[in-house]
């Protein structure tokens, strides 16, 4: 632990502990508990941390949420996406906002710690006109709402891994301040086994090493007739890219700087309101390997009016991106939406239109009900093209056509028995989706030539602390995108026919244990069914103990990860750590 | 016959098919059957040298020696630098050069201990190789600062020094010795499809003639003679010593082989999946088709 990290955990102590005089004695239960949120005519999942996660970045979260999860080392390049979606095809929000780079596409997760984020709300049947364009395959919408007055978390664990934070918030009428501050660091210099020398070697990893230090506030100032949130999040990077173990990386770093800001105000129009919305994003990623210097910027700045009533809402937003590549230099993107939602009864319907400089016009369109314990969703959702898609030197493809996709979801729900049950079936069909695929010169470029189309299911029970899902996905590619092309037919590369897992938490006094095993079927790493990955089962197990005295409550767990210490790993020749031990403590007061 | 399929870059699906056409079998990914653990990342090139294959696996820095009988590993040689080794010549001594895209050295090396005992500095990333009696040709492919290079080191193999350079196109790829040429194939300049193939007096190092191939990178086999088959903007029959050229098919292809008989071509379909290797007649026509690994991108026949 460096001197800065040690200063920052004590300060966080010693704040929390002079806290403690003045809160109030209202506790909440520990949160560990992945639930479903009732709300709308979508299922949508509530993802909330445990403790033990504190200190990792959200993938860690969303590797419960059955979804097809991408890491190229633990913090490094994480993505996630689901129903036979693509990561980019899949919007990651922050408090409704999109935070998907401009330039590739995707977010990387890892960018994002879990402690500095209080929920996440999963919502796979959403599209464009329930959330954002391109948000084809749903949405991670990040939350950092919660309103803990005092929260500090500190981990070590195996290779390097080392985490402090510190969430403080002051209410004072109608007016409250929230910051937080994480810093995370790890060698990530893990042992794994080289099947690439002869004898078959355990190696370490390297250049696989990463420092980030993020920070949040949220100010919200409640009136009578006027609302207004504003938030911060800031977040800096250095890691280095190991490259895959048939061909490790010794040189290649990657640095990202990101501020993102976002301001709203909402105001009362007799018995309407209306709102006024601004979000800021600057983003710096810059890549160093042997003769190569990749730095990249993006910029944007969008304006949200809106009015709307108890069932009906109305908005018109303008965006403006701006890029700039060592690579290339691309035109400003200006983007104007206009969006109607309606909701009458057990009905909901949205409509949204968008303009785009390059496109011109798009639309897209959802609608949904709720009957008893049926929910039904059915959406055209739309997603354009990226900067790398459009303007990647010679590569980039002008006259690509934003993708389309129809989704659909029928969802029951009900208790039987003292469990809940979950029953979510879906089916989707993508169309001019974008691939880059390589012409005769060997050189990829993006074409819409990806067709699929995937069904599947995602039962759940829930009883407690105690939950067992499975994640059933048939996607399928439907058509030949080349001649001689193998894929038509099979499965989509990387995503799995089934998923599953199951955690349950046994309690005793103070202490608590908390088994989770999840379970990763083949997939194929190419779309003709090539080098599959095994079936692979990940156990967790979590020991802890959750101590109270009003109003602090500390919780002190020691987590074996992997406790079988399998081989792991989501991409194919990215091994992940095999058992390791990670202890954390957290003291917090509501 | 062999076809060494690259594989993705920098995803390890470096594979060798084994195919016997008078059976129309194949036989996939020999050396992981055979080894228990993959090859590596992009089988870039394959060398032969007594009972043993030397299989050059670029973007893993190593070169994997095989028995020919079985494909099991005899060793493997690491090539320092992360210099990216491409190709392999052999020359006198139980030695072989090996060239290096990101170096701007060759490495030598001890074909009876398998390992590096030396290099040779040429001043630029180097691909094609190629060896008469004393003397390899070198292709400069890639300059210190990325830039294609265009020209042919003379190394004088008994003192492993270059001796001098030729000026050649844009981009020399292959280089092969031909009778009193040396052949060099030119990739040209991206976005001009401007490729060609250049024909120097083996002694003086002048241009005889230039063949354009009309499209961007290239390769070619040797077929009898001063006859080459090429792949330009289709498959090409040239005869390095008229230039006279004639197109035998519009079919494209990643990589060309001819086994005496025929033509064999690799189509790597989109780069992500199983490619098809064809063979053809001596005037074009398909007559087979074989599925092999991701990127078939070399061949290799026996008796070569």
């Amino acid at each position: 632990m460096n001197h800065r990290t040690l200063i920052f955990w004590l300060f966080g102590c010693a704040a929390a502990l002079s806290a403690s005089a003045q809160a109030s004695d209202t506790l909440r239960l520990p949160e560990i508990r992945v639930t479903d949120a009732t709300l709308a005519t979508r299922h949508m999942q509530s993802l909330s941390a445990k403790p033990a996660d504190a200190d990792a970045s959200i993938a860690a979260v969303l590797a419960r949420s059955g979804g097809a999860l991408r890491r190229y080392a633990p913090g490094i390049l994480e993505t996630a996406a689901f129903r036979g979606f693509t990561a980019s095809q899949t919007q990651v929000l922050w408090n409704g906002f999109p935070l998907n780079h401009a330039m590739v596409g995707l977010t990387d997760l890892s960018l994002y710690p879990v402690f500095l984020f209080d929920r996440m709300m999963v919502d796979q049947a959403g599209g464009s006109s329930d959330h954002a364009l391109s948000a084809i395959g749903g949405t991670v919408d990040l939350r950092s709402d919660a309103d803990a007055r005092l929260a500090t978390t500190a981990s070590l664990g195996a290779f390097g891994q080392q985490g402090l934070g510190m969430k403080a918030g002051l209410d004072h009428g109608a007016n409250r301040i929230r910051i937080g501050i994480h810093h995370q660091q790890s060698d990530n210099d893990y042992r794994y086994r080289d099947v690439f020398t002869v004898p078959v070697a355990m190696r370490r990893r390297t250049n696989a090493s990463r420092e980030q230090l993020s920070a949040m506030a949220h100010i919200r100032r409640v009136g009578d007739h006027l609302r207004q949130d504003h938030h911060l999040y800031a977040t800096q990077r250095r890691s280095g890219i190991p490259g895959p173990i048939s061909a490790p990386s010794s040189k290649a770093t990657q640095t990202d700087r990101i501020l993102r800001v976002h301001s709203r105000a909402a105001f009362r129009i007799g018995p309407a309101w209306g709102t006024l919305a601004v979000n800021g994003t600057s983003q710096d990623l810059d890549y160093l390997d042997t003769g190569v210097n990749s730095l990249s910027t993006v910029r944007a700045l969008g304006v949200r009016g809106g009015f709307g009533t108890r069932d009906l809402r109305l908005f018109i937003e303008r965006s403006q991106t701006w890029v700039d590549f060592s690579e290339y230099t691309a035109p400003d993107r200006v983007m104007w939406t206009a969006q109607g939602d309606i909701r009458r009864g057990r009905v909901s319907a949205s409509a949204r239109t968008d303009h785009d400089s390059a496109y011109g016009w798009f639309w897209s369109a959802s609608t949904g009900v709720r009957l008893g314990d049926w929910k039904a969703h059915v959406s055209r959702t739309v997603g354009i093209p990226t900067f790398n898609d459009l303007y990647w030197p010679v590569l980039g493809n002008p006259d690509l056509q934003p993708e389309s996709a129809l989704k659909a979801e029928l969802t029951w729900e009900s208790d039987i028995a003292g469990w809940r049950l979950i029953l979510p079936s879906h089916a989707s069909q993508v169309d001019d989706g974008i691939q880059w695929i390589p012409g005769i010169d060997g050189r990829f470029r993006p074409r819409n030539i990806r067709q699929t189309r995937t069904i599947g299911m995602e039962p759940q029970l829930r009883r407690g602390e105690t939950r067992l899902y499975a994640v059933f996905t048939d996607a399928r590619h439907t058509a030949a995108r080349f001649p001689g092309d193998q894929s038509r037919g099979r499965q989509v590369a990387y995503i799995p026919k089934w998923t599953g897992g199951a955690e349950h938490t046994v309690r005793w006094k103070d202490l608590y244990l908390n088994p989770e095993v999840r379970y990763t079927g083949r997939r194929a790493t190419t779309d003709d069914g090539l080098f599959p990955i095994d079936p692979q089962w990940e156990v967790d197990m979590t020991l802890g103990t959750t101590i109270q005295h009003n109003p602090l409550r500390m919780d002190a767990s020691a987590t074996v990860r992997n406790l079988t210490d399998a081989d792991l790993s989501t991409i194919r020749w990215y091994p992940m750590p095999g058992r390791h031990l990670i202890v954390t403590l957290q003291i917090r007061i509501p | 016959m062999l076809v060494l399929n690259q594989g993705g870059f920098n995803k390890g699906e470096a594979t060798v098919s084994e195919i016997r056409p008078e059976s129309g079998t194949v036989i996939a990914d020999v050396f992981e059957t055979k080894n228990g653990r993959p090859l590596g990342d992009i089988a870039q090139s394959l060398m032969p040298y007594g009972d043993r294959y030397y299989i050059v696996v670029n973007n893993s820095q190593k070169i994997e020696v095989v028995a020919k009988s079985d494909y099991r590993s005899v060793a493997t040689i690491a090539i320092p630098d992360n210099a990216g080794p491409r190709y392999m010549a052999q020359i006198a001594g139980g030695s072989a050069y090996v060239t290096a895209l990101f170096s701007d050295r060759l490495y030598k090396v001890n074909l009876r201990s398998n390992t590096v005992t030396g290099a040779v500095t040429i001043g630029s990333g180097t691909e094609g190789i190629a060896v008469s009696n004393d003397t390899a040709f070198v292709a400069k492919n890639l300059n210190a600062d990325f830039s294609a290079g265009n020209q042919i080191a003379l190394v004088r193999t008994s003192t492993d020094q270059v001796i001098t350079t030729w000026t050649t196109g844009t981009g020399p790829v292959q280089v092969e010795v031909v009778g009193p040429y040396v052949i060099v194939s030119c990739s040209g300049t991206w976005g001009r499809n401007d490729g060609e193939i250049v024909v120097h007096n083996r002694t003086t190092g002048a241009i005889v003639r230039r063949i354009a191939l009309h499209t961007y990178a290239s390769t070619f086999a040797l077929g009898a003679g001063t006859t080459l088959y090429a792949l330009g903007n289709g498959i090409i029959r040239a005869d390095a010593a008229t230039g006279a050229t004639t197109t035998l098919s519009t079919k494209t292809a990643y990589a060309i082989g001819f086994d005496g008989d025929r033509i064999w071509i690799a189509d790597p379909l989109n780069y992500a999946q199983a490619g098809l290797v064809y063979r053809l007649s001596v005037v074009g026509a398909v007559q087979d088709s074989f599925r092999v690994g991701i990127i078939p991108g070399g061949f290799h026949f026996d008796g070569e």
